[in-house]
């Protein structure tokens, strides 16, 4: 099937890898799995970041700042209590060949809950801050549909996974100078993970059933580093690192398979259930970022870029590699992430409007295209190419009660898509993602 | 488990060596050594800055009642109630005539006059105008040198803080009271008066 493609069959289980810890042929399903917890990219958190299109390194003004740039806490000069809450809307369209098949979910979560305590000075600041934060999301449905020439079989391929990946942050900014500022966050990761994944095959001699279900816990730990430079009352620049992030996932699954035999319809084989327990570790890269922004009275511009080169992701203490093809040693790519936002104030009222834009290309440059079963479950993995880069688009409002309480609203609305073509260049498989997010939060300064 | 521990020894070192850093520029405790209890007071802070923005120069743009929820320290509102109650001498307004003034500490509410906003010249300058213009008046009151001078403060911790200053400053502070609900004209020249003050 597809030979010329470099289509390979991984040999493995592959959506049940994370069961199999010493399987390290199969490094490259580890770079699908990063993807599919949401691991690779962290789209941030809080309503006015994501308003502006996550252009937040030289604003960075609130309690967002342990998120965005430490250092920004410096700037913040009452306390603050802030909440929020996150909406999320998938929907997932793959396409094999002549069949497509589309998937839609929603998902409602706590998005942040944080404190930002300034202490008194006399003079420059010293801000203390808690937050714990959203930062992602491993809330994954999709259905591939599939029919297997070789085999003569028709496959559905049903993918279901909860999860929410929160930092817990504890940070301090401080002013080194009257421009500059410095600032640090000690960050905890924490998610619980399940997901199920059923493969049923329905052939002309016999169908097959195949479950796999996995339930994990996620811990780590990083720190993030954040200086701001106060060039003028109106321009500053922040710089933000991110070490590397060392997670550990934990946790156990079952695999069960089914089969029925036609010619023999009397004849019913279920496997025992496998039982398997995990123990994955991740090295996520460093992650370096820049912006500046520009304020006005009743502007606000800021741009922000960031660079990771996700190659340096580490499964296991080793780098993800290839096995498809020799030549091409890393799985996952490097990135530069633009974003840009302005926020606008209304000069007679405590609104403000928001836009903004985020390019965040894809990390990773491997799809995995379905799970079969032919005496046994196989993964076909192949490259693709994005047809369209991730991107979204955002927008949002902003008011202020009595000075003190804060309200916001932001949506972000985009996606992506990906196509694996054959050797003629000719489609083969598609998938194509849109994702729309609301995020409401609230501030009280007090 | 050595990882977890490793981790918490760096986020202490962290906030220790954040803490030992914070004194390169930020000050906790008021340069006046010499009567730092007295100057630890946040509520006289008005006494001798006009405007929090004396001594945080360089911050933002933000007008009006955004400057309220980013700009004004909360410490440093206790400053502006002590100040209000003193009989207006500070000249805090709000940018947006007619509208209610932030809640003050615990909700104390209105003050007298129309709330701890944006300093008058602020408003009208802009923050670094009102950066220059602050330290002009507290260079006025002290001699010489910024906020941040050493000379200047170990100077009018010697010669301007004398026990003769407080006197006068007690006796400033009961004739303000007897003017507090006087004419306009009279509290114009309470300020002046204040403003001569070292």
């Amino acid at each position: 099937m597809k030979r010329s493609i470099r289509f390979i069959a991984l040999a493995t289980v592959a959506i049940s890898c994370l069961l199999q810890p010493y399987a390290s042929h199969a490094q490259i399903v580890q770079g699908i799995t990063l993807e599919k917890l949401g691991l690779l990219s962290s789209p941030g958190s809080g309503a006015r970041p994501y308003a502006m299109g996550g252009a937040y390194g030289a604003v960075s003004d609130d309690a967002f700042g342990l998120l965005y740039n430490p250092a920004g806490l410096a700037n913040v000069m009452r306390k603050e209590i802030s909440v929020g809450l996150n909406m999320r809307f998938d929907e997932i369209t793959n396409t094999y060949l002549s069949m497509s098949s589309t998937q839609s979910s929603s998902n409602t979560s706590f998005g942040h809950l944080a404190a930002v305590y300034p202490y008194p000075t006399h003079r420059g600041s010293l801000v203390f801050a808690f937050g714990v934060f959203q930062t992602g999301s491993s809330h994954l449905e999709s259905v591939k549909n599939a029919y297997l020439e070789d085999i003569s079989a028709a496959v559905e391929n049903g993918f279901i996974q909860s999860g929410t990946i929160y930092q817990y942050h504890v940070g301090v900014g401080f002013d080194l100078s009257p421009r500059a500022a410095v600032g640090a966050s000690f960050v905890l990761w924490d998610e619980s993970v399940d997901f199920n994944e059923g493969i049923n095959q329905s052939g002309t001699d016999s169908s097959v059933f195949f479950s796999d279900n996995v339930s994990m816990d996620l811990d780590g730990v990083s720190f993030n580093f954040g200086l701001l430079l106060r060039a003028s009352d109106h321009l500053r620049a922040g710089f933000s690192v991110t070490t590397p992030a060392w997670l550990e996932y934990d946790g156990d699954g079952v695999t069960t398979a089914e089969y029925t035999y036609a010619d023999d319809p009397g004849v019913r084989w279920v496997t025992d259930p496998e039982v398997g327990f995990i123990h994955e570790e991740y090295t996520l890269p460093m992650k370096f970022s820049g912006g500046l922004a520009l304020q006005f009275p009743a502007v606000l511009l800021a741009a922000d870029v960031s660079y990771i080169d996700h190659s340096q992701t580490k499964y296991n203490g080793i780098s993800i590699t290839s096995e498809l093809d020799p030549g091409k040693e890393h799985v996952l790519n490097e990135t530069w992430n633009f974003h840009v936002g302005a926020e606008v104030t209304l000069p007679q009222a405590p609104i403000r409007f928001r836009g903004g834009f985020s390019y965040v290309p894809l990390e990773l440059s491997t799809v995995e295209e379905i799970a079969y079963i032919d005496n046994g479950v196989v993964s076909v993995v192949a490259d693709f190419e994005a047809e369209r880069e991730r991107k979204f688009f955002t927008f949002g409002i902003g008011g202020l009660i009595d000075r003190v309480l804060m309200l916001d609203l932001g949506v972000a609305i985009g996606g992506y898509e990906k196509v694996t073509s054959d050797a003629g260049h000719s489609t083969v498989f598609t998938e194509e993602r849109s994702i729309t997010e609301v995020i409401a939060s609230a501030a009280y300064r007090f | 488990m050595h990882r977890a521990q490793q981790s918490v020894a760096a986020a202490i070192l962290l906030v220790v060596l954040a803490g030992s850093l914070a004194g390169c520029y930020t000050l906790l405790k008021h340069p006046d050594a010499a009567e730092a209890p007295e100057y630890d007071d946040f509520s006289r802070c008005a006494e001798c800055h006009e405007s929090y923005s004396s001594v945080m120069p360089f911050r933002s743009a933000y007008v009006g009642p955004w400057w309220d929820y980013y700009e004004l320290p909360w410490w440093y509102q206790r400053a502006i109630v002590a100040a209000d109650s003193l009989g207006g001498e500070v000249n805090y307004r709000s940018i947006m005539e007619g509208e209610p003034a932030r809640a003050t500490g615990s909700g104390v509410g209105v003050s007298p006059l129309g709330g701890a906003g944006v300093p008058e010249m602020h408003m009208e300058r802009g923050a670094g105008a009102a950066v220059q213009e602050e330290d002009k008046a507290v260079k006025k009151r002290a001699g010489e040198g910024p906020p941040g001078d050493k000379r200047s403060i170990e100077e009018r911790s010697s010669t301007k803080r004398g026990s003769e200053d407080k006197a006068a400053e007690a006796k400033r502070r009961q004739s303000a009271d007897e003017t507090k609900d006087t004419s306009s004209s009279d509290e114009t020249k309470n300020t002046n008066e204040k403003k001569e003050k070292p």
